[in-house]
């Protein structure tokens, strides 16, 4: 009796010390980037990113981005450059600049943004997969497409406008990619 | 002086809670996962090299900063859909109360995994069902609202839940507090939240939002009452929590907040995961009234 009361008390002290150590890691990583998350970023970040602590809970913030999608033209040239096929446009999220509630769907629009944060992604895993899915591709054009969402107070003014005359469509990223690289 | 810190951090963190409000949090939230990852098996294909993000780039692609000790995706690519089902099958017996610590353990660590292995296509709803899942694996989830207990004693059921139970419930009111509180600290950094028309960016922006809402551009003032009150809401959640007077109005609010937010942009699973945490803020009283009432009418139906 004496005994398990002892092993509780050690395992109760054990456990005072996680939770003071995990206590400080999910206050500490949601501001990874600030001094203190630096200063401890190899006693937090490797547990913290282990076992799913390291999100940032950013949603809809600092301030909710635009529609955007990405747009894409495969071209399918000889090796002399001559045009073998018409290239193909396509879209991803394919649904473009309109949104979808369907779940199964919807992680395309995730993927994008994830792309979007580190564009070298688009070269590692966007490029590649499309030309998979084309194999005679030659190249490969992507462009990241920004609708803008009119100001709130723009779409009070001109209040005889739709919506869609008051975006603007912005190009960014432009950067064609060859197919079959070595 | 000692003694009494220690015996208030004994009562605070390791005193009895009641399994009851640990249970309904457990439906709503392995209810909800139960719903998405079983819509997540249409979408097995993306957590293979067929798709966009190769086996050998899941974790190189991540920045540095966030790259785990290890990918938790221990299976190949080629048992992805045996596994996502034994994955959902595992949280449909805890949806159930079965199982307790070692499926929720189990259904963790497969969790971690399909995040580990597609990082690319997370939803809020799954990074915060996996936080949760997580301090859920620790503790005695099922022993209350299981349908093993149609088969026991009333008598034999378990109230209240042991000291690991107990902690992982203070740590799980901790985890939520943080999470509400820093959405609202990051917002404040948007000049958008802080000039009260960032809702506007949400609700006009086509991707988001099911419906047309540009109709709300004649009653602009509600756009900024909407996106001071979010803010207000989340900064001050915690001490919300910490106040009686304040903690079920607040509650209330989060609850009609997050519908709102699934019903028009089509988070439900987020905003159902976000509510599923509110019954551990709810007093045993309270809970253990409403489900007796819910059983009682179950009782006279059966009867008639």
């Amino acid at each position: 009796m004496l005994k398990s009361k002892r092993v509780q008390v050690a395992l109760k002290c054990v456990l005072s010390l996680w939770i003071l150590y995990q206590l400080f890691v999910i206050t500490v990583m949601p501001n990874a980037g600030s001094f203190v998350g630096r200063f401890f970023q190899r006693a937090v970040a490797p547990y913290a990113n282990t076992f799913g602590f390291s999100s940032s809970w950013n949603f809809f913030s600092p301030d909710p981005v635009h529609t955007m999608y990405l747009r894409y033209t495969v071209y399918f040239n000889d090796e002399s450059g001559h045009q073998k096929k018409e290239p193909i446009e396509g879209y991803f999220p394919s649904e473009k600049n309109q949104g979808t509630f369907d779940v199964t769907r919807r992680r395309d629009f995730y993927m994008m943004h994830f792309m979007l944060l580190n564009p070298q992604r688009l070269e590692t895993l966007f490029a590649p997969y499309i030309c998979k899915q084309y194999p005679d591709a030659s190249s490969l054009r992507v462009e990241f497409v920004v609708e803008t969402v009119a100001p709130l107070d723009q779409a009070v003014t001109l209040k005889q406008e739709s919506m869609s005359d008051l975006s603007q469509e912005l190009q960014y990223i432009k950067q064609e990619y060859p197919c079959h690289a070595e | 002086m000692l003694n009494r810190v220690v015996k208030a951090w004994d009562s605070f963190w390791f005193a009895p809670q009641s399994l009851l409000n640990l249970a309904l949090m457990r439906i709503v939230l392995t209810g909800t996962m139960l719903h998405l990852y079983f819509l997540r098996s249409w979408n097995w294909s993306y957590f293979t090299d067929a798709w966009q993000l190769p086996r050998s780039l899941a974790i190189e692609t991540l920045d540095e900063f966030y790259r785990p000790l290890w990918g938790w995706f221990f299976w190949p690519d080629s048992v992805v859909p045996l596994v996502h089902s034994i994955f959902v099958l595992l949280i449909l017996l805890l949806f159930l109360g079965i199982g307790g610590r070692i499926v929720a353990m189990a259904a963790w660590v497969l969790h971690m995994g399909f995040v580990y292995r597609n990082f690319g296509i997370l939803f809020g709803a799954d990074l915060i069902s996996g936080v949760f899942l997580f301090y859920l694996a620790w503790t005695d989830s099922c022993a209350r609202l299981s349908v093993l207990n149609l088969f026991k004693q009333k008598e034999a059921l378990r109230k209240n839940s042991d000291w690991l139970t107990s902690a992982m419930m203070r740590m799980m009111q901790f985890q939520i507090c943080i999470i509400y509180a820093y959405t609202g600290f990051e917002k404040l950094k948007g000049t958008s939240w802080w000039d009260g028309t960032a809702l506007w960016s949400v609700l006009a922006n086509p991707q988001m939002v099911a419906m047309d809402f540009s109709f709300l551009r004649h009653v602009p003032l509600v756009i900024a009452i909407g996106s001071f009150s979010s803010i207000i809401f989340e900064i001050y959640f915690p001490a919300a929590m910490l106040n009686r007077q304040l903690k079920y109005p607040w509650l209330a609010i989060g609850v009609l907040f997050h519908l709102s937010i699934g019903l028009l942009m089509g988070l439900m699973h987020f905003s159902l995961v976000m509510i599923s945490t509110y019954f551990l803020f709810i007093a045993p009283e309270i809970t253990e009234k409403l489900v007796s009432q819910v059983q009682e009418r179950v009782f006279r139906l059966r009867m008639r």
